[in-house]
């Protein structure tokens, strides 16, 4: 089967038609093209998202305020909760990592987006 | 690999987001409009209250125009949400003239919506902008003929009256004789 696998571990085993699109020291972001989904390996666990949950994910992520969590002493604000409509995913993240998740998010959607702008340089038909 | 984001849409994040903005902006001048019309009918205005009608159901079908067009480009067209409309306007000329301030806003927008969308060399949303840049000519003509008729016609003794029956005949003759 050449479609990606995620191990009991949490971890995902690449195949030929996922390809690791950006990595940083907390986590990874994957692209499968036969199954045209995103995988977020991150805080221990890989969910496949649709591009468009993937987009909406990072818009969530992007929002939060990073320096109000760090300013607010109330313990309710240690921690953030991200949710999105459809996915079955919740996370709850604490400042730093939520850092590290947007820094992950970023990358990978800058890789996405140079990789359309690669296809539209490379396999334009008229110049 | 594939290209996930084109596969999609071919609109553009940035695109999608402006377009989506306007659909908005259309909802509010819509909702503007509907409590202009109530204004007016409730101060016995009535031509004015059935002109204002007519402006904010065209203000609703042009955020519908644009609101199936980021649906049929494969974007995610926004239902926007229209709160803190206002109710209650000082006087039947500052209607007119809040009327013609946001004709001219919208306006604008447009403008800079058709610079992003060369700026990203997206002519295929450039060349549906067309339409509305071409109506917003129409609509700030009619806004302004109607703020005119103030000045042309007076408010004092019947004036406000005799406005008030002028303001549905105003026309916009796209024709260079006009």
């Amino acid at each position: 089967m050449n479609q990606p696998q995620v191990n009991p571990g949490g971890t995902v085993q690449k195949t030929q038609t996922m390809q690791e699109i950006f990595t940083t020291e907390s986590g990874a972001v994957y692209q499968c093209d036969k199954r045209n989904r995103i995988f977020v390996d991150f805080a221990g666990s890989v969910t496949a998202y649709k591009i468009d949950a993937f987009l909406r994910l990072k818009k969530a992520v992007d929002s939060i305020d990073l320096s109000s969590m760090a300013n607010n002493t109330d313990r309710c604000s240690d921690y953030e909760l991200i949710t999105l409509c459809g996915c079955d995913r919740m996370y709850v993240l604490s400042l730093p990592e939520v850092y590290n998740f947007k820094e992950l998010l970023s990358g990978a959607r800058f890789v996405l987006e140079l990789n359309s702008m690669l296809h539209e340089c490379l396999y334009a038909q008229v110049a | 690999m594939k290209d996930l984001l084109r596969l999609r849409t071919s609109l553009t994040e940035e695109i999608e987001k402006v377009l989506n903005e306007q659909i908005k902006m259309e909802a509010d001048a819509s909702a503007m409009y509907l409590a202009m019309s109530a204004w007016c009918d409730r101060n016995g205005f009535d031509f004015s209250a059935g002109y204002f009608k007519k402006q904010s159901d065209e203000e609703r079908e042009h955020m519908l125009r644009l609101f199936k067009y980021v649906s049929d480009m494969g974007g995610r067209a926004v239902s926007p949400d229209v709160t803190g409309v206002q109710i209650e306007f000082e006087s039947f000329r500052s209607v007119f003239e809040q009327a013609l301030q946001q004709e001219i806003a919208v306006t604008q927008s447009f403008n800079r919506i058709a610079d992003r969308c060369q700026k990203s060399k997206d002519y295929v949303t450039f060349t549906f902008l067309q339409w509305f840049l071409k109506e917003q000519i129409e609509e700030e003509y009619v806004a302004r003929r109607a703020l005119e008729l103030f000045d042309v016609i007076g408010e004092e003794g019947t004036g406000q009256y005799e406005i008030d029956k002028r303001i549905p005949k105003i026309t916009y003759e796209d024709t260079y004789e006009g």
